[in-house]
């Protein structure tokens, strides 16, 4: 139960910052998104993001929290990975000289 | 001491509320330097393991706290007659708005979930992070201070640049 806890927050944490970079795509590609995520007009739609980011965080994690996979080593050893690489990956993915350029070419599709 | 005063109490509201999220992003390099210096520790004495548990654990409050006074100054900063509408007005001053405090209000989501995964780690493991068996997730734990105090740094860096030319009062 201990290491599944551990496991879960790692893989719950990883996979909500990867929803956040992909929400924040979906939100500047899509007027419908955007306005979704805007139901706070005083914040704009980055409280909207931040909230489905943490809705995505507690849902991965009570979702994967009792997951029998964390017995073996392996998927042990690849939840640390995607933690760390999501880390990292995150900082560029939302960085505008990188997602502006994804946005327009999904704008023109 | 009069010139003082009437300095302090002539302060907006929004002078206040952004001093304290600056004050509080202040009190993050000290917090993380502990930790730090606990990780570095962990084999050095017997309450190491306990007392990064709860450095951890007032690093995530911490981190929590700046990133909602964060949100609730980005209100005003977002306002018809705020620092945005001052940024975007000239082409020489836009991409400090448009790149970096884009960049800032986005990258401020991960530092507080990486402190909270490492404090998780840490506070189910226990002593039990010094066993030789454990060294991947230490290595979890000492990745996730490291890179958000990176993250962190980047993000101060960032607002320095940004209220430079636009505070918000």
């Amino acid at each position: 139960m201990t290491l599944q806890k551990i496991y879960a927050i790692l893989f719950a944490s990883a996979t909500s910052l990867n929803a956040f970079w992909i929400l924040n795509i979906a939100k500047e590609s899509s007027p419908a998104v955007k306005a979704f995520f805007n139901f706070y007009p005083v914040t704009g739609p980055l409280l909207g993001l931040y909230a489905a980011s943490l809705a995505v965080l507690i849902v991965s994690f009570f979702l994967t929290r009792r997951a029998g996979l964390w017995h073996a080593r392996m998927p042990r050893l690849l939840c640390e990975w995607y933690f760390m690489l999501s880390v990292l990956f995150f900082a560029f993915a939302i960085f505008p000289p990188v997602y502006v350029p994804i946005v327009a070419w999904l704008v023109s599709l | 001491m009069a010139q003082f005063l009437e300095g302090v109490f002539s302060l907006t509201y929004w002078d206040i509320v952004v001093d304290i999220h600056g004050l509080l992003a202040m009190l993050l390099l000290i917090l993380f330097g502990t930790a730090l210096i606990l990780y570095a520790s962990l084999d050095k004495f017997a309450q190491a393991v306990r007392w990064l548990k709860y450095t951890l654990l007032a690093l995530t409050l911490n981190l929590i706290a700046v990133n909602l006074f964060g949100i609730y100054s980005y209100g005003a900063y977002r306002a018809a007659d705020g620092p945005r509408t001052l940024l975007k007005s000239s082409p020489d001053t836009a991409w400090l708005h448009e790149i970096l405090f884009e960049h800032k209000e986005m990258l401020a989501y991960a530092p507080w979930l990486m402190i909270l995964a490492a404090l998780v780690v840490v506070a189910v493991m226990g002593d039990q992070l010094k066993s030789k068996e454990a060294r991947g997730l230490r290595f979890v734990v000492f990745f996730s201070i490291a890179v958000s105090l990176a993250y962190v740094l980047v993000i101060a860096g960032e607002a320095v640049l940004i209220t430079k030319v636009a505070p918000l009062r």
